[in-house]
């Protein structure tokens, strides 16, 4: 295994994040998409990381998976009071891009 | 103690959270049921905040925090004191609009001000980082809380949407900040700034995955300082906040994001050939910025998403002076640092004229022009305050907002960029209309029909946050030079690290 | 890799036994459709209410508790592993964090969001 496989495979997930913020309508695949983002880059951190020989992306790795869960959670409680006060959490951000 | 040195090298930031923490304690044991107490105990800890802040200015650059053999995450120097000594006083001045506000719109607070000192802290963290990966912890501590406090109003759906739509549009722009960070490491083997910018002085192997993270890491910055073309979460989300947090925002995201690209650039790739290589590319932002944000900034009808593009454009002017710094310009450093001070006060000033003009039941309709007619003879004060706060913000003396500018340009004339320039001037000139046109319908002839007026504050709060702010603008304006000494002393630090 | 290669003929058998075993069944077998038999099957009764039910949004909110303080111990690890090098600013770094921490539980506690009623 060279770290070019890491990278391709991190970059294929990263432009599946991409892709699915692009078109998903859903507020909470919108999360997902962007968690599978963050995720592509710590494979990213732990590979390069590994090929250098120090622990630094590592940790970094650490900190990005801690700090991407607290946005989650913030999104899914902004989530849980839009449901609340709309009944749904369409969200299609693709047409906001949009203007 | 080593540890109890490093708290003492950062004790704005330990005073802050002390405050915040013991806010959160008062609120649930609900020891004050007056709100108001809330406001004046954030208040209390960012003074105390400050004042440690300015008596920093004089130490030496401090390393802190540091694991053996490491390099350190927190950098305690006079730049990173004088840019928190800047953000805690636009956050001094937001608390002061925010009883009024919090008052009419019936939102419910004891968090409120504990998530802005908790914001004002991640915003001092980004100031003081000395690694990327500090850099990046600042910035989401930052954003978590700004997003938060954006939908504070949880029966507003409004607010609701816009706060997660900011939020869904952060977390992207973070992916993007993320990957780039990880591409710089995978390229350098490093985080820390001064470890960086040893590895550039030789050529790095893999240049191409270096501009490329740069490229990346701007993008993220990009999108949190709203920059074109990543600004289209920024209308709405301004439009939905709480209007002291919108101000709030548009100025301390802004101010950390580029106090802290300030510190990358001067540290990180200060003359390396890579950060060359993406010069370019924060021009066009810049170029894109300035005209865009300028041009819809006409065309808007409420004044709340004028202000909004016209933080933008605003954006755009203090990326020139990261261009020029990037050229290798150190005047550019203090440009930044005092475009962003005057930026402050100006724009807090003018959402703070916003607050006290926003009608219990008036909704959106109160933010546009017409409902603005005759409020300068209503209110003379008023009026004037907010002629001053337009002024500034088009860039003309007797003004902070003026030497901002002269000092961005004439740095960014050394750098030889006259095109930025060239745009920036033309930028201005186009917004002179829009913000001319908000004195002129405060002044325009009284409409009968207006509605019932809003009736004079009796919030000392408010009062306070827009003498505050009147006084900063024109203290800037009249005194420029002590401050951006200041700047030039503080930038000064950064290479002294 | 040379290895896996027998793994994978077994993996590549075994999911032609299934096909052709499947395949065969729905050739094979006898075919009487009627509307009770297309019904979802729920132990035998006739199927009470929607199959996807609303949770209560309490769960949510616990469980959103439940990450953030789930993934904030994360950190201890990292710390445990280099603790006697880090020294005294490592150890009081760390009951810093997890002061803050357990501040934070207290006011969710207070706030009354762990309570289910």
């Amino acid at each position: 295994m060279e770290l070019t496989h890491y990278l391709l495979l991190a970059a294929a997930l990263f432009s599946l994040g991409l892709y699915g913020v692009a078109s998903r309508p859903n507020a909470v695949g919108l999360l997902a998409s962007i968690e599978l983002m963050a995720n592509a880059v710590n494979l990213n951190l732990v590979a390069f990381s590994r090929f250098q020989g120090q622990q630094t992306g590592q940790i970094f790795a650490l900190f990005a998976t801690a700090i991407t869960v607290a946005e989650v959670v913030v999104g899914l409680a902004l989530v849980i009071v839009l449901f609340r006060s709309r009944g749904d959490v369409r969200l299609d951000l693709a047409k906001e891009l949009k203007g | 103690m080593q540890y109890l040195n490093a708290l003492t090298a950062i004790l704005p930031v330990v005073v802050l959270l002390g405050t915040a923490v013991i806010l959160l304690m008062l609120e649930v044991f609900s020891l004050g049921k007056d709100r108001i107490w809330a406001a004046n105990f954030s208040l209390v800890g960012l003074a105390v905040a400050f004042y440690f802040a300015m008596k920093g200015l004089g130490a030496e650059p401090q390393a802190l925090f540091a694991g053996p053999g490491k390099s350190a995450p927190i950098i305690a120097d006079a730049f990173g004191n004088l840019a928190a000594a800047v953000m805690l006083a636009g956050a001094f001045v937001a608390v002061l609009l925010s009883p009024e506000y919090i008052k009419n719109a019936r939102c419910s607070s004891g968090e409120y001000y504990a998530l802005i000192l908790f914001s004002v802290v991640g915003m001092i963290v980004m100031a003081m980082a000395g690694d990327l990966i500090t850099f990046f912890l600042g910035l989401e501590v930052m954003s978590i809380g700004v997003y938060v406090l954006t939908g504070i109003r949880r029966n507003d759906l409004r607010a609701s949407e816009a706060a997660l739509k900011y939020l869904l549009m952060g977390a992207f722009a973070t992916g993007f900040l993320l990957m780039g960070i990880a591409f710089i490491y995978g390229a350098t083997g490093t985080v820390a700034l001064p470890e960086l910018a040893r590895q550039m002085v030789a050529p790095v192997g893999g240049a191409p995955i270096l501009v490329t993270g740069l490229v990346l890491l701007l993008v993220g910055v990009a999108f949190k300082v709203a920059a074109v073309p990543f600004h289209l979460w920024a209308p709405d989300v301004y439009e939905g906040a709480p209007t002291p947090i919108t101000g709030f925002m548009a100025v301390g995201v802004k101010a950390a994001a580029f106090v802290a690209l300030v510190r990358i650039v001067a540290v990180g790739f200060a003359n390396s050939e890579e950060s060359a290589v993406v010069i370019p590319f924060i021009s066009v932002i810049a170029y894109l910025t300035i005209i865009v944000g300028n041009l819809l900034a006409i065309v808007q009808r409420n004044v709340k998403r004028m202000l909004a593009y016209s933080s933008v454009s605003h954006a755009g002017y203090a990326l020139i002076g990261v261009v020029a710094l990037a050229r290798g310009e150190e005047s550019a450093g203090a440009a930044v640092l005092f475009y962003l001070t005057a930026y402050t006060f100006m724009t807090l000033g003018a959402f703070g004229v916003l607050v006290f003009l926003e009608r219990k039941e008036g909704g959106a309709e109160s933010e546009r022009f017409g409902a603005f007619a005759g409020m300068g003879y209503r209110h003379p004060a008023l009026g004037v305050a907010m002629s001053v706060f337009m002024v500034a913000l088009a860039g003309m003396p007797p003004t902070g907002g003026f030497f901002g500018k002269l000092y961005i340009f004439s740095s960014a004339i050394n750098a030889g960029e006259m095109g930025l320039v060239f745009a920036g001037i033309l930028g201005s000139i186009i917004s002179v209309y829009y913000y001319l046109r908000v004195i002129v319908s405060f002044y325009m002839v009284d409409v009968p029909d207006a509605g019932p007026l809003p009736t004079a504050t009796r919030s000392r709060h408010l009062t306070a946050g827009l003498i505050i702010a009147t006084a900063g603008v024109l203290t800037l304006g009249i005194f420029p030079n002590q401050w951006i000494e200041l700047g030039k002393l503080a930038f000064k630090s950064l290479q002294l690290g | 890799m040379a290895n896996y290669g027998t793994i994978f003929v077994l993996f590549l058998i075994a999911a032609m036994i299934a096909l052709i075993l499947w395949t065969l069944a729905s050739v094979l077998g006898p075919k009487a459709p009627n509307p009770r038999k297309e019904r979802p099957f729920e132990c035998g009764n006739p199927p009470l209410g929607p199959v996807v039910r609303r949770v209560s949004v309490k769960f949510y909110i616990v469980a959103l508790l439940f990450i953030v303080f789930d993934i904030e111990t994360v950190f201890l690890y990292p710390w445990a592993v280099i603790f006697s090098e880090l020294g005294w600013l490592g150890f009081w770094t760390m009951v810093t964090f997890v002061a803050i921490l357990g501040l934070g539980l207290v006011y969710v506690w207070k706030k009354g969001a762990l309570d289910w009623a």
